[in-house]
């Protein structure tokens, strides 16, 4: 170990002699912002920087400072963070939404209501070590590209343009599928989601409700009381996951006495582990999952758009032909307009009161316009139900069928929460779907034929009133005006189909064959012919939820703490504690070859959590804290309790300068941006970017299982360090500085922001642009 | 499905009509020559009567007497004439008449699109689907090595077709075209509804009347023959999700067609419906079910449907038969199917195919090892003549079974081998993970060195099996899967006894629902083997009770069958 130390000594040392007399950390450019910046971030596949400002505005900036695009999302927006492939920027928001936009032009693409309360952090992480193929066994194709095409979309309401957002839907989980990723948010209430891919929720913890283990020789458990999350890291691997949570600890088992000690910043390792164990389960079952709902979701919308095509024609038809009754009325008829129509059509006379209306109300070119709108609506309703709704239904079902095929492997699916039961009934659900549709395409036509007889016989009584040539009018057929008369004047079938809220009957001779098809393996419901169209596809969306709902919830049972280490307290809960104060986890693949000693196949992560301590708190000023290999703590070693300790650093800053913001780097690096408060903003050094190697740093083995002082920074008070600026890297900014600091580890670039509003971007790495050439 | 005569189109001239109803009538009755001599003779009076209508029908008809006397059989007599078909433009000479086919189809369809004829087009479609699922498309032309490589079907055409020949009924008046043309019938049919509807006393009871179903009410303004076509597209569904893989899929289809089309279907459609619901509940559900389903259907079908329900009740009889190891009875039933493959209605060569695949796979189950290879080996060169590729991947399967049962193990494995690849070839999934499964076994049988190799592949299968497999294929899954472990010579029963336990119970459940007793001894007796191990005597003895019943009613299986055959 101490051999690699030196060497990365040795290769610092050597890069300060070379970069001798000229400063570190290159300013590439120094551009004035018009907006006071709250979070920025950096792309992580390309030079992009996306920045939020305190009006919640967020800009996607080039590195050259091109603006690519502005976008106000309209909610107080509480974190951000990219997806792993740099394709997709999530937003937490005050109201507990995450919206998920696209990088190209930021249109939102989806937006999910997954917590109560703010959304404080946000982490997506890609399951970086695809070496590492535990399963090599489980080899499954998506085979649904091999057998459809590409699935429709949704379907616009004519003279809307609003489409974008929908056009796009489609694609995020076709798109974003290709590797399994999830996004982990925690919030200020002390939830914790997981989605897998940004769009498939697979999880959710309360870490309220998690028993903490203590590493404290003593039996007690812990729980945390009004927690917030303040931060949360997954490993790279997937498989545990660090948070920072500000709360208050309460030892299970014994009367509350000085509980305020116990209130602070506390750091917990939670067991993620199903993520990597089932990988490849909870990725297919994700992928299939998510472009079920998408298409689904293309289900609904378009019967919603035929709801509303069909009721405004027909609104429109029978307030045309209402106008019979009063002129019925007036001419003091006892009689209907059904009767009226058939004794027109029997030959028996014209009533004046239809006379008067089909010569003056409608006329004959009412009767045309009359005639071409509902012709044209049956049309539109025709093509939505052809290229969207059956199309969308094959691809469910096909979807739907795979899934359930997977559900049927037991012994690999059981695990993630794929119930065969579950499956089976969506199943179900969908061919009394495929039926629903397909009896209401037969009555769609059907009505739509007999509106067109009817308008024609229509227009030739009309013209025969008028004494003209009837000729040029298509033939109507008799019986069908009849039948429209009896059934259709009055009612609507199709709308009926559309909407939930009617039921339908069913004759007894369908109910026998339906109940005959049951010993063919039909359907065991055989009441579902009574359902319309719109409440079977309810139905199947209630099934898929609950369907859905196991994963979730199996998942979300295998999350657990494996360690607890409080960080330092706080007094009390000032309103600084709701403020973010500056932290930043990072795991590197480790330095130390230990790897060779456990497991070959998992290169191990050695995990940096670097923090500022809240000043006052132990009578500490202007620190921070860094922890080392805290989740490696006690998980290789969890039988013997005593081993369960970890490296841990405070670090005393300069007094004169304050600690704005950090991060860390690449290679263990941390990077710190200070404020120097004896100057004043004029003057030239109005503050400090330092970056220093952690690993050299004199790290002190803190044990985990002191019981006396339970907050792990009254272990250090007596080693700290006082932090000395000639052992990094550090420049002078000529500016006051504010938060955010955002570092980019893949381009090796910083970028920090002035309270002058300047924004500076600085390169880390000199020599970034050899490695990338030679690479 | 005989094509409609145009109407539009007499006014030209009817003699053309008259020609592509003699030439329909004579293929109907399978004189396949004449046929095609009058259409060919049609399609000339067509073309110098500028009759488009009666043209795209007699292409119609002539890829429908292609399709159904098999494309390859006539195809002597059917080369000769493209010429004198009058379809020179750009054709050249056409390298099979597989392609023939195609581009008469595509044509017929393109001309019946611009005439709109829907129903005509549907039709066409539906062909055109059918055409796709089992024939890969070749390039034209093709320059390199690498354009071969590719060759395989292509099922979104498949799919894309189906969607469209579907549309057929929303379609339906559309245009104003196909305005009521059959007004007679509608009338009548009317009339009697009318009559039937007084009646009851119906006519003012129900509210919302306009249930589809309710043909009791509705006399419905749709002539059957489109109802038909909507029908058909489903059914095709079915039969292609038969062949991609996807079991819900193919039971759905059938349903949906039961459900909504079984008044106006034709009886040969309708009972196609049936058959492809009870083969379904015979695979997944087991034989008991399904046979009373079929003893419903057989009350339902009428005389014309009558063959499709008898073949299905030996096929499932001949299935039953293997399964209880009553093989006298399995060779009868096989001689039977035989008779009805070549009645007097000409050779069926799908079912000539069937006949034969099963009359091997009973010589096989009776260890008759070189006759089911000289039958097999028959059957693929048969099928090789005639172009039945889809075919071909299920008889060079059988064949490695043959081969990896009579103990020649290694000579099995280019056998599947080439079934697999056939397989990939037309994205037949589930044969596909059957023929890997089967490399699995052949694996697996030689020896406990390629344990490892075995297992990749029976997991590689698994995903597809248990989704879409039956109960027999399933079980057979589950047991190579415990054989894998128990081969491993790394493998250790006593840390994990349940990875071994669970597929062998699970496998032991569906082959007793088969009474597939040989398999169920088999399963029971690993499973016994297993319990002494781990020294679970009261388990051990319990598997060991099971086992020995099964094997009894193995040995009963003489005794039974003499009955079953004084029944049968």
């Amino acid at each position: 170990m101490e051999e690699e130390v030196e060497e990365v000594e040795m290769e610092s040392v050597g890069e300060d002699t070379e970069a001798s007399g000229s400063i570190p950390f290159q300013l590439q450019f120094d551009k004035p912002v018009p907006f006071q910046v709250k979070m920025a971030e950096w792309n992580p596949e390309k030079d992009l920087l996306a920045i939020v400002t305190d009006e919640s505005k967020v800009l996607l900036h080039r590195f050259n400072w091109q603006r690519l695009w502005t976008i106000i999302p309209g909610k107080y927006i509480t974190s951000l963070c990219w997806s792993p492939d740099g394709k997709l920027i999530a937003l937490g928001t005050e109201d507990g939404s995450i919206f998920l936009h696209d990088v190209e032009n930021g249109k939102m693409l989806r937006s999910m209501r997954t917590h109560d309360a703010a959304v404080i952090c946000l982490n997506w992480e890609e399951d970086a070590l695809k070496a590492v193929d535990r399963d090599r066994h489980f080899v499954y194709e998506d085979r649904t590209t091999r057998f459809f095409p590409p699935p429709p979309r949704v379907p616009r309401i004519p003279g809307l343009s609003d489409g974008d957002l929908e056009e796009t839907t489609q694609q995020l989980s076709s798109v974003s599928c290709q590797r399994f990723n999830i996004l982990c948010s925690g919030d200020r209430d002390g939830c914790i989601c997981f989605s897998i891919f940004g769009i498939f929720p697979i999880g959710k913890i309360n870490i309220h409700n998690i028993l903490l283990p203590n590493h404290l020789g003593t039996n007690y458990q812990y729980q945390l009381k009004n927690a917030s999350i303040s931060k949360v890291a997954l490993s790279r691997d997937l498989c545990r996951l660090e948070v920072l949570c500000f709360g208050e600890l309460i030892e299970l088992g014994t009367s509350p006495k000085n509980n305020d000690t116990l209130v602070g910043f506390h750091c917990l390792n939670l067991d993620t582990s199903i993520f990597l164990n089932r990988k490849n389960e909870l990725h297919q079952v994700a992928q299939q999952a998510s472009n079920i709902e998408d298409v689904v979701e293309v289900v609904r919308a378009s019967i919603s758009v035929m709801s509303k095509q069909w009721t405004d024609a027909m609104s429109l038809f029978k307030s045309k032909f209402q106008a019979i009754a009063s002129l019925i009325a007036e001419h003091g008829l006892d009689s209907n307009s059904q009767d009226e129509f058939l004794s027109l059509l029997l030959g028996v006379r014209t009533s004046p009161a239809l006379q008067q209306f089909l010569l003056n109300t409608l006329g004959e070119a009412g009767v045309k316009r009359l005639s071409k709108t509902v012709d044209n609506t049956g049309k539109e309703v025709r093509t939505v139900l052809n290229e969207h709704l059956q199309p969308a239904l094959e691809i469910i079902g096909f979807r739907v069928g795979e899934l359930r095929g997977l559900s049927r492997w037991q012994a690999r699916f059981k695990s993630v929460g794929l119930d065969e039961k579950l499956m089976d009934n969506v199943t179900e659900t969908f061919g009394m779907l495929l039926i629903q549709a397909e009896r209401f395409s037969r009555v769609l036509t059907i009505v739509l034929f007999l509106f067109q007889n009817f308008f024609n016989w229509v227009l030739k009584c009309t013209k025969i009133l008028l004494q003209e040539p009837t000729d040029q009018v298509q033939q109507a057929n008799s019986e069908l005006v009849v039948v429209f008369l009896k059934f259709l004047l009055q009612s609507d079938p199709v709308e009926q189909l559309l909407e939930a809220k009617y039921s339908v009957e069913v004759d007894m001779e369908t109910m026998k064959r339906i109940e005959q098809m049951v010993a063919f393996g039909g359907y065991r419901d055989v009441t579902f012919l009574e359902r319309t169209l719109a409440s079977e596809c309810n139905k199947l969306e209630q099934c898929l939820k609950e369907a859905f709902l196991m994963p979730f919830t199996t998942v979300s049972e295998t999350v657990a703490c494996k360690g607890l280490a409080p960080l330092f307290p706080v007094a009390s809960p000032t309103p600084s504690t709701s403020l973010p104060i500056p932290m930043s986890i990072h795991y590197y693949k480790d330095e130390v070859d230990r790897a060779s000693e456990i497991d070959k196949a998992s290169p191990n992560l050695t995990d940096y959590t670097c923090f500022k301590v809240l000043d006052g708190s132990l009578g500490l000023k202007n620190c921070i804290g860094i922890v080392r290999g805290f989740m490696s703590a006690g998980l290789g070693s969890s039988v013997n309790a005593e081993e369960s300790c970890l490296d841990a650093l405070l670090v005393h800053l300069p007094d004169q300068y304050d600690c704005v913001d950090l991060s860390l780097y690449k290679e263990n690096q941390i990077v710190l941006l200070l404020n120097d408060l004896e100057s004043n903003s004029e003057t030239a050094e109005g503050s400090l970017m330092v970056m220093m190697q952690a690993s050299d740093l004199p790290f002190v083995s803190v044990s985990l299982s002191m019981s006396d002082n339970i907050f792990l920074l009254h272990q250090l008070e007596d080693s700290m360090m006082n932090l000395d600026l000639d052992i990094g890297k550090f420049r002078a900014i000529p500016h006051h500085v504010t938060v955010p600091l955002a570092v980019s580890a893949s381009r090796g670039l910083a970028c920090v922001f002035s309270s002058q509003r300047h924004a500076l971007v600085y390169i880390l790495d000199e020599d970034e642009d050899e490695v990338s050439e030679m690479e | 499905m005989s094509p409609q005569v145009p109407q539009s189109g007499i006014i030209l001239g009817r003699y053309e009509a008259a020609l592509l109803c003699l030439g329909t009538l004579h293929s109907r009755f399978g004189h396949s020559k004449t046929a095609l001599d009058a259409l060919t003779e049609a399609v000339c009076f067509s073309q110098r009567n500028n009759d488009d209508a009666c043209l795209t029908y007699t292409l119609a008809a002539i890829c429908n007497l292609f399709f159904e006397t098999g494309t390859s059989r006539h195809s002597i007599g059917i080369i000769e004439s493209p010429h004198s078909l009058g379809t020179s433009t750009g054709m050249g000479t056409p390298s099979s008449t597989q392609q023939l086919l195609l581009v008469l189809l595509k044509r017929s369809l393109k001309r019946a699109d611009s005439l709109k004829l829907t129903s005509l087009s549907a039709h066409n479609r539906l062909t055109l689907a059918k055409f796709d699922l089992k024939h890969v498309k070749r390039p034209l032309v093709s320059f390199g090595p690498k354009a071969s490589t590719n060759l395989k079907t292509c099922p979104i055409d498949v799919c894309r077709e189906l969607r469209l020949s579907g549309r057929v009924l929303t379609d339906f008046g559309s245009d104003n075209i196909s305005l009521l043309n059959d007004s007679g019938t509608f009338s009548t049919s009317w009339l009697k509804n009318l009559a039937t509807v007084n009646n009851k006393n119906m006519w003012s009871i129900h509210r919302n009347d306009y249930d589809v179903f309710n043909w009791y009410l509705q006399p419905s303004p749709i002539p059957a023959s489109v109802l038909q076509l909507a029908g058909s597209s489903y059914l095709l569904r079915s039969t292609s999700w038969e062949h991609y893989g996807s079991a819900p899929l193919v039971r759905v289809n059938a349903l949906v067609y039961a459900t909504c089309f079984a008044d106006v279907a034709s009886s040969s459609e309708s009972s196609l419906a049936y058959v492809k619901l009870i083969q379904h509940l015979a695979v997944f559900k087991g034989h008991s079910e399904a046979f009373s389903a079929l003893k419903l259907a057989e009350e339902k079908s009428s005389s014309t449907s009558k063959f499709q329900i008898r073949l299905l009740r030996l096929q499932m009889l001949h299935d039953r038969a293997l399964h209880r190891g009553h093989l006298k009875l399995a060779q009868k039933l096989c001689d039977d199917l035989g008779d009805l493959a070549s009645s007097g209605n000409g050779v069926d060569m799908d079912l000539k195919t069937e006949a034969s695949l099963r009359q091997a796979r009973t010589l096989l189950s009776s260890n008759q090892f070189g006759q089911a290879e000289a039958v097999a080996s028959n059957l693929f060169c048969s099928c090789y003549k005639y172009n039945m590729q889809v075919e071909n991947a299920t008889v060079l399967l059988l064949l490695a079974e043959i081969h990896k049962k009579s103990g020649n193990v290694m000579l099995g494995l280019p056998y599947a081998l080439a079934s697999l690849s056939f397989c990939k070839a037309f994205n037949l999934d589930l044969l596909e993970a059957c023929a890997t499964l089967t490399i699995a076994e052949i694996w697996l049988a030689l020896g406990p060195g390629h344990a490892k190799r075995a297992s990749y592949l029976v997991h590689k299968s698994l995903p597809m099996i248990l989704g879409h497999g039956g109960l027999e294929l399933c079980a057979r899954a589950n047991f190579a899967l415990a054989k894998c472990y128990l081969s491993d010579p790394t493998f250790s029963i006593v840390t994990d006894p349940s990875c071994v336990l669970d597929p062998l119970s699970q496998a032991a459940e569906e082959l007793q629902i088969l009474e597939y007793h040989e398999m169920v001894a088999e399963a029971f007796y690993l499973i016994a083997m297993v319990y002494n191990h781990l020294g679970m005597v009261d388990e051990r003895e319990e598997a060991a009770a099971s086992f020995k019943n099964h094997l009894l009613s193995l040995e009963n299986a003489n005794q039974a069958e003499d009955e079953e055959l004084l029944f049968y």
